[in-house]
């Protein structure tokens, strides 16, 4: 699980990933929109690849709607 | 005119450029466009938070658009009500009027100004509905009348949007190169490119974009750190 924030306060990211417990890579730059990952994947907010073992984008997905897609095609890829 | 958070938000790399309308200050019906806007935003938030939905027949959104749009009527061709049918709309489409929305657009004058805004919700309408042809006519329709090159990049870009909704990329590669042929250099050009990068680069099957980035925490991630793992890769803001 990787995230990408586009936040860019990056202290008051720091403080909301403590607190939450988030224990995975939270990549941010504090270039907001102007992030590199966003234009490299043409992402909005929020907005899910799933990747698969060798690096192909194996699902995608924008919006908060319909997410339960995503979860199954990440079951689908770890059961292989 | 921003209401209630969309679920979903694009993040275009260019600034659109400001619009200048007069301050409403300096225009009493403009202002008072403004204060609707307050209110109705107060009262539709304040519905969802009680539990009601889109589609309600107490949606108070269903109330103000019929409001914004009789100043419209009342004052036709003004700022004030460029704002109110703009708004107008806009709630309709929140309340999931969308046949109310379907029903004004097609007597709206092609040479509206609102129609900058208004073609992305008659879009957006055609999507909830499944049904593309009236948006499909009223934008030829505007394409074939209208030289405004604002208007039409908005035009060109919400066709563009309507054939990824359907499913054919390669049409929506057209609309989207239109943009770049007809408006090039413009905010709209630089979406209308990361949407063709997408087109043709970020397919399901294809090989992710390879990167190399910083974690908040400033240490060093690169998407060769993992293969042979599953991973989920999730934009988002704290807010």
């Amino acid at each position: 699980m990787v995230s990408v924030s586009i936040d860019e306060d990056l202290e008051a990211l720091r403080g909301m990933v403590a607190r939450q417990g988030l224990n995975w890579p939270q990549i941010c730059d504090g270039k907001g929109a102007k992030t590199e990952l966003v234009s490299l994947f043409n992402a909005g907010t929020p907005t899910y690849y799933v990747l698969d073992r060798e690096g192909r984008i194996a699902a995608k997905h924008k919006g908060s709607k319909g997410v339960e897609r995503i979860d199954r095609a990440v079951a689908g890829l770890l059961a292989r | 005119m921003k209401r209630t958070a969309a679920c979903f938000v694009w993040l275009t790399l260019a600034t659109a450029p400001a619009q200048q309308p007069p301050k409403p200050s300096e225009d009493p019906v403009l202002k008072q466009v403004a204060d609707m806007s307050k209110r109705c935003l107060a009262e539709s938030n304040q519905f969802r938070e009680e539990g009601g939905k889109a589609g309600d027949p107490g949606d108070p959104a269903r109330k103000w658009a019929t409001l914004f749009w009789r100043i419209r009527e009342e004052h036709p061709g003004t700022p004030a009500a460029d704002r109110a049918t703009r708004a107008a709309f806009s709630w309709w489409r929140h309340a999931d009027q969308d046949e109310e929305v379907m029903a004004r657009a097609e007597k709206l004058p092609a040479d509206d100004p609102a129609w900058e805004r208004v073609i992305y919700i008659l879009k957006e309408s055609a999507r909830k509905r499944g049904a593309w042809a009236r948006f499909t006519n009223k934008a030829e329709s505007l394409l074939s009348v209208s030289k405004d090159k604002k208007l039409r990049a908005a035009v060109w870009k919400e066709v563009g949007s309507a054939y990824l909704s359907q499913d054919k990329p390669e049409q929506a590669k057209g609309a989207f190169e239109a943009i770049l042929k007809e408006a090039p250099g413009s905010s709209e050009a630089e979406d209308a490119k990361q949407f063709i990068h997408e087109i043709n680069h970020l397919n399901v099957g294809q090989p992710a974009p390879r990167f190399q980035a910083k974690t908040v925490d400033g240490a060093p991630i690169s998407s060769q750190d993992f293969r042979g793992k599953v991973v989920l890769l999730s934009f988002w803001a704290s807010w």
